[in-house]
């Protein structure tokens, strides 16, 4: 049984230019104490993918359809004061950009005492008390507590932030690009500590990047996310070693690879397509390499080529022995 | 191919921006407008006003100046579209034909404040250091004093007229345009392209008409409109101290003015009061309205 | 903190300084001859004019007048009326509590009443309340006050009689021109709060307090309002000065014995050192009112306290240190 499993989830955004199909009939599941990495470009859904699952969907951002089963409950159907309690308690989220994640005009240990406060059943001084620990925890000096978010360096907010979505022991992490803002220095150490925190309190994750190099080291299980959709879905070893979309396999030669004899890096061509106006077809089919006139015509169902790892793509078998070939 | 554009799903009021790449900026800006019903009627509004106004003498069988004492404070009648005032004349054709003043000393007072205001804005901006501390505590010092009292006081000092009344309101809006055109300018001066027109030898002049003036002026111009409304309820303001133009040239302000002394007979004339007052709400309402659509338009994310 | 105030008032002075510069070289260069409208019907005989001119000190250089006008100011003296035989102080003393009692009246309910009415607004983006306060705020957004008087006389003085058309004994005479005087700040100050609500509302900070799964009001109590009401306060002591300029013309509708009505008969009278004056006073209490709002917005956001806080200089290079200290562990 899966802690998160989520299925056929859509989330369109209602502007006055047109819907904004942000995330299109998603289904993936989180196993318990594991890490689903979601990669994707910026723009694919994932950020709204992440919010959908605290049903946080900013206006005019709706969700259409779908279900996130949640230890056998599902968010959608579930009340807000239950999902409120939910929130920070048994998932919580680690947001992209720590300069503006944090209240201004608040201490930053009031902050992280705040979610303490509202989910467990304590007294001032015992939140107070955790809140000193969790700040330990993610390495700020305790004496800092009753400073200001503007009196913080960008990675040391991104401590803060993250401290206060483990305070209270979530079952599930929902980990925004937590270190796209950071410099490169401070974004091993923070991935690190992401890592060895989630290990201590036996925390499931998702990890929202388009860092390929972060999702090697840290997740179990990869959905590749494009324009809305997964197009594919495996494990580690799946995703890494029998890659089996053009999309994946064009996100892995835009990274320079130093084991690999390759005088250019194949970026792949053109840009993600306009959300309002989304391709007929496979959504990837003007990028495509391997496109045909089939892809213009029908969006390819998701096939599974080895159990467990999903392809949407109707010439994933040609692709997938091209791999393993090379 | 022609279809693909930046994605941005996270946040999707930017797709808009994205769309600025079909039209030209100001296509851009006219479009979304267009949208607006409430701008395009304002718009429209101010279109009949400025019609009415510029033909009033052709228009209006009366003549603005004529006294009829026999007919005065007559209510609207098919005659009289809006009645007569305390001297019997024609008060829609003076309403008009002070819409001519009251507009002229609006914009003219607009004028003078960005003209000033861009150059002090642009000189702060630009030159930084001892320029901007100087003139910025200078404009500090002008915007400490209270805009209406500024006005009453160099109103005094000037005397009534057209271009002093102008003068008069102008000065109170120069620091405002001065402060908004200095930031921006601190903005835009920090932008690479002045560093590369420096790097080619361009004078100190060149950049800030060729960079500098051009990159600014578009929020300063949708402001105009704003401005131009603030300007009307300022000459209202004067003119009900006495300042401004003085009778019998017509200018709304001093036409209400006129009509309140007749406040206490207002079921009988009311619409001495009732007319002018109406044409100087009106002319603001559209002139903000305007404004505020212009801004909505330039900037979509302002939108709320 | 303290030192924050000492440099405030510090500040101040120069901001003063100019302005009655500015006011006295306005005045300076007017049209009208101080010693031709004190001498009145007398003027046309040129001796005594130059006589007046010399009697009046008209004839020291600018600067000199200048210097001694300020120098006077110190002391408490405006100066002395062209027309009555008053000093400007004997004219304008009893006028300023009537003046001050409208202003900061309309500035209180401007407080009291925009504010709530934009943050209901806000909160209630898109729905009745909300649309009919945009719109009312829109259209007294373009009526000057002074009309807003009038129809306020005409409906609640005139016609129904609640209050009395004019004078200014006792509470009830206030009420309306306290009413006048304010819409226009009240109308202001709701829609930058909605405004300032609105924008708030969209920030980060405010989607991770809910993503800590606090409730809503909370959400909005806590981390929505305190933020957006820190630039409002801002507008607020801006707003007297507004507040003081609207009551001027306010007073003159009904007939309260303010400042604006010495204004008023000083100009029919070209009594201008008088104008001067009352500018004079105006601009000090309005520059009062602006510091007093510095102190307070300093007050409440840490961001500008820090800068004045002895003690906390844990800036952000000190924080950065720190950062690579850890990152050194």
């Amino acid at each position: 049984m899966s802690l998160l499993e989520i299925k056929d989830l859509t989330i369109h955004f209602q502007t006055e230019d047109g819907d904004v199909k942000a995330v299109n009939g998603i289904s993936f599941a989180v196993e318990q104490g594991k890490t689903l990495g979601l990669v994707g470009e910026t723009g694919a859904g994932k950020t709204t993918t992440a919010l959908g699952i605290l049903r946080l969907v900013p206006e005019p951002g709706k969700i259409l359809s779908g279900s996130i089963t949640y230890k056998d409950q599902d968010i959608l159907k579930m009340s807000e004061k239950d999902v409120q309690d939910l929130r920070g308690n048994e998932i919580s989220m680690i947001f992209q950009d720590p300069m503006t994640a944090l209240n201004p005009v608040m201490t930053v240990g009031d902050q992280i005492a705040e979610v303490i406060l509202r989910h467990q059943e304590c007294t001032k001084a015992e939140a107070q008390q955790r809140m000193l620990e969790m700040l330990g925890k993610v390495g700020i000096s305790s004496d800092r507590a009753g400073d200001y978010p503007h009196q913080f360096s960008g990675g040391m907010k991104q401590r803060i932030i993250i401290a206060i979505a483990l305070a209270c022991n979530p079952k599930l992490l929902l980990a925004d690009e937590p270190t796209t803002a950071l410099d490169v220095t401070i974004q091993a150490q923070v991935m690190r500590m992401v890592n060895e925190l989630k290990k201590e309190f036996g925390t499931s994750m998702v990890l929202i990047t388009h860092d390929l190099g972060i999702v090697a080291e840290s997740c179990d299980a990869v959905a590749i996310m494009y324009a809305g959709e997964i197009v594919e879905y495996g494990s580690l070893e799946d995703i890494f070693d029998h890659t089996a979309h053009p999309y994946t396999k064009g996100l892995f030669g835009s990274i320079p690879r130093l084991d690999l004899d390759t005088e250019r890096l194949q970026p792949i061509q053109g840009l993600m397509p306009d959300p309002i106006n989304l391709p007929s077809g496979c959504p990837f089919h003007p990028r495509c390499p391997y496109s045909a006139r089939e892809c213009m015509e029908q969006n390819p169902a998701h096939v599974e080529v080895t159990p467990g790892h999903l392809v949407k793509c109707l010439h994933c078998d040609s692709i997938s022995q091209e791999v393993t070939a090379s | 191919m022609n279809e693909v554009k930046t994605p941005s799903v996270d946040a999707p009021e930017k797709t808009e921006t994205v769309r600025l790449k079909k039209r030209s900026y100001w296509g851009e800006v006219w479009h979304r407008l267009k949208k607006n019903p409430v701008s395009m009627i304002c718009l429209a509004f101010l279109a009949v006003m400025l019609l009415g106004i510029i033909f009033a003498t052709v228009l209006s069988p009366y003549d603005y100046t004529a006294q009829n004492l026999a007919e005065r404070f007559q209510t609207p009648s098919a005659a009289h579209w809006m009645g007569t005032d305390d001297y019997g004349r024609d008060l829609l054709t003076r309403l008009l034909v002070g819409g001519r003043y009251s507009l002229l000393i609006a914009i003219l007072s607009v004028a003078i404040g960005i003209v000033f205001g861009m150059i002090i804005g642009a000189l702060c901006g630009f030159f930084g250091k001892y320029v901007d501390s100087v003139l910025m505590r200078i404009m500090d010092v002008i915007m400490s004093i209270p805009g209406m009292m500024l006005a009453i006081c160099i109103s005094v000092a000037l005397g009534s007229g057209v271009f002093n009344t102008a003068l008069a309101l102008a000065v109170g809006t120069i620091p405002m345009i001065a402060r908004q055109l200095r930031s921006s300018t601190m903005l835009i001066n920090g932008q690479e392209y002045i560093e590369a027109a420096r790097s080619f030898g361009e004078s100190n002049f060149k950049i800030i008409m060729t960079h500098i003036i051009p990159n600014t002026l578009a929020p300063i111009i949708v402001q105009t409109s704003l401005y131009i409304g603030g300007a009307i309820m300022g000459i209202a303001g004067l003119s009900f101290l006495g300042l401004g133009v003085q009778p019998p040239t017509p200018e709304w302000g001093n036409i209400l003015n006129n009509g309140l002394d007749y406040i206490y007979d207002f079921s009988t004339r009311w619409h001495v009061i009732v007319f002018p007052a109406l044409f100087i709400v009106l002319a603001e309402l559209a002139f903000n309205l305007l404004g505020d659509g212009l801004r909505d338009a330039m900037d979509p994310r302002m939108r709320q | 903190m303290i030192k924050y105030i000492l440099r405030r008032l510090l500040l101040i002075i120069p901001v003063l300084l100019g302005a009655i510069i500015v006011v006295f070289t306005i005045n300076y260069f007017s049209t009208t001859d101080p010693a031709m409208v004190k001498l009145g019907l007398s003027a046309s005989d040129p001796v005594k004019l130059a006589a007046m001119r010399e009697q009046m000190g008209l004839n020291r250089p600018y600067i000199v007048q200048l210097a001694d006008y300020i120098w006077r100011l110190f002391h408490g003296d405006l100066g002395n009326s062209y027309v009555y035989a008053k000093t400007v102080w004997e004219l304008l003393a009893g006028r300023i509590p009537n003046t001050l009692k409208l202003g900061l009246g309309a500035m209180v309910i401007s407080v009291c009443v925009g504010i709530p009415l934009g943050i209901v607004a806000a909160l209630h983006q898109n729905s009745a309340i909300d649309y009919i306060t945009t719109t009312f705020a829109v259209i007294m957004n373009a009526m000057p006050g002074f009309l807003v008087a009038v129809i306020l006389m005409l409906i609640f003085a005139l016609k129904l009689g609640w209050f009395p058309v004019s004078g200014a004994e006792g509470f009830k005479s206030f009420v309306l021109p306290v009413i006048a005087a304010g819409i226009g700040p009240i109308t202001q100050n709701a829609r930058m709060t909605r405004s300032s609500i609105l924008e708030v509302i969209r920030q980060d900070y405010v989607r991770t307090a809910r993503a800590k799964g606090i409730a809503e009001g909370k959400v909005i109590t806590k981390h929505v309002l305190k933020n957006s009401l820190i630039p409002i306060l801002t507008m607020v002591g801006a707003g007297l000065g507004t507040c003081l300029a609207g009551s001027i013309l306010v007073e003159m509708i009904f007939n309260i014995p303010g400042m604006g009505m010495l204004i008023n008969s000083s100009i029919m009278a070209k009594d201008f050192i008088t104008v001067q004056g009352c500018v004079v006073v105006c601009a000090v209490v309005v520059a009062l009112a602006n510091l007093l709002t510095d102190l307070a917005y300093a007050y409440v956001d840490p961001r500008i306290k820090a800068q004045y806080t002895a003690g906390s200089k844990k800036d952000k290079k000190a924080a950065e240190a720190a950062d690579k200290e850890a990152s050194a562990a």
